[in-house]
């Protein structure tokens, strides 16, 4: 009666779950470096902005972060979805909103969650620089953007490598609920499996392994990082 | 803004309910399972500590939405639980089933902060009390968690958040609750930003109340006087 592991996997769920899979990493590493594009911008205003710049930058972070995750996408979704068939209308452009503009919300609502919680990260990094760095690249007559380029972001990417690593695996969990406003990634893929094979335990638990083995390969991936990085930091600090 | 204080409101208001009974339950659960795996985690026995390792790791590492999808429609629709009274009671209901899911959840992340908690406590000071005369139970009650409490508070108060937020994924169960209405209202009218700034204060609201608490317990009941040794007094 109920099929078992292979009948689904000769079905080509094994399949439809690997491509959700992929559009999952996919929508992650997207939103992910949007968000961290905005952490940078962020962590910059909040610690050289005056008192309005910071002030917003708190507003944004306290809201994105007190508030569901799923009410931001929704939010984004149906704030966005009548302009999204306007421009379907517009462009003759049937699929529009059921194929690019799911993939649109997914990335900016992962952009949105997760620049909030690097703004921190950032941050932290920034201070983690001495000053005194700085004011030496300066010294030697390097212009601004040199001392940035040369000085403060390979640290900074050093510094925020172990909160990097947390807003990442938050992230990836998050792309879960996009599926929610019909976007098919791993989750999707599995709650229609489960619906056409009537073996919802089984493809949900897959769509979990699957999501385990992808964050701990990340984990493996970013622990790797800070090893090879590693020794070179050590030695610039002593 | 006079249709949205008529329409939106009261239902949101109703959702904001639901929406605090399921959060408040899941902590209450999820903060034993949390100091259970917590206690799991320190014992000399492996397979017991290795199992709460399992749970933590797993828990953490899959979306909450995959764990509820997974007791609501994969467990609760197995031949076993419907034929089985006590387990039909909990996983046919959708709110009770949102509780066990986030409680599940966020027992594993607060398991990490309360083990924290209590490795941070010396092991000299463990031996002082056994050597004391105390049993384990008595030198863990008035020496061990009292200690580790301190320290895995802060930690522990970030979880009651993220259970609060994790409640919003009820309504993918058919529980409306304040982010199941919030959707129904956005879908139907055109209230949208309106609907999502109601629903985020009635959040926030939740949110910055519940951290109050947690502020208030760590300031007046986990006070520790380091200097004149009176917080260690308390404790006793």
């Amino acid at each position: 009666m109920h099929p078992s592991l292979i009948d689904i996997l000769g079905a080509g769920w094994g399949g439809m779950l690997l491509r959700g899979a992929g559009m999952t990493v996919f929508i992650s590493l997207c939103g992910i470096s949007l968000g961290m594009a905005i952490g940078v911008a962020g962590a910059t205003l909040k610690t050289r902005g005056n008192i309005l710049v910071r002030g917003s930058v708190a507003v944004y972070t306290l809201i994105v972060r007190s508030v569901p995750e799923l009410l931001i996408i929704y939010l984004l979704f149906f704030g966005t979805v009548g302009l999204a068939s306007g421009a379907a209308d517009w462009l003759e452009w049937d699929d529009l909103t059921s194929t690019v503009f799911p993939v649109l919300v997914g990335i900016l609502a992962i952009a949105l969650i997760s620049g909030s919680y690097s703004v921190e990260v950032f941050r932290g990094a920034f201070k983690a620089i001495d000053p005194g760095q700085i004011e030496a690249a300066r010294a030697v007559g390097m212009n601004r953007s040199q001392c940035l380029r040369r000085i403060t972001l390979p640290q900074l990417f050093w510094y925020a490598l172990p909160g990097a690593n947390n807003v990442w695996q938050a992230a990836l969990k998050d792309t879960a609920l996009i599926s929610l406003v019909g976007l098919v990634e791993l989750m999707r893929a599995a709650v229609l499996g489960a619906a056409a094979t009537r073996a919802p335990l089984l493809l949900y638990a897959l769509a979990g392994a699957l999501y385990f083995i992808i964050g701990a390969c990340s984990q493996a991936l970013f622990a790797l990082a800070e090893r090879r990085l590693g020794p070179g930091m050590r030695r610039a600090e002593r | 803004m006079i249709p949205l204080i008529e329409q939106a409101l009261p239902v949101l208001v109703q959702g904001f309910w639901v929406t605090l009974r399921i959060g408040l339950f899941a902590i209450l659960f999820g903060s034993l399972l949390g100091l259970g795996a917590a206690l799991m985690r320190l014992s000399s026995h492996r397979s017991v500590s290795w199992l709460a390792f399992a749970y933590s790791t797993v828990f953490r590492g899959t979306p909450l939405l995959i764990q509820l999808f997974l007791l609501y429609y994969g467990i609760g629709t197995l031949e076993a639980v419907r034929h089985h009274a006590a387990l039909w009671w909990l996983f046919s209901d959708g709110a009770r089933c949102a509780v066990l899911a986030i409680a599940l959840n966020s027992g594993a992340y607060m398991s990490e902060a309360i083990r924290g908690g209590l490795q941070s406590v010396p092991d000299g000071q463990l031996d002082a009390a056994r050597a004391f005369g105390m049993s384990r139970f008595q030198a863990f009650r008035r020496v061990h968690f009292p200690l580790a409490i301190r320290q895995a508070f802060p930690a522990y108060s970030n979880e009651l958040v993220l259970a609060i937020k994790g409640t919003s994924l009820a309504s993918t169960i058919a529980v409306m609750e304040l982010t199941g209405f919030a959707r129904r209202l956005m879908s139907q009218s055109f209230l949208i930003v309106e609907t999502f700034v109601v629903a985020g204060l009635l959040y926030l609201a939740i949110n910055i109340t519940l951290l109050g608490c947690a502020w208030l317990v760590e300031h007046l009941l986990l006070r520790t006087h380091a200097a004149d040794g009176s917080g260690v007094k308390e404790a006793f």
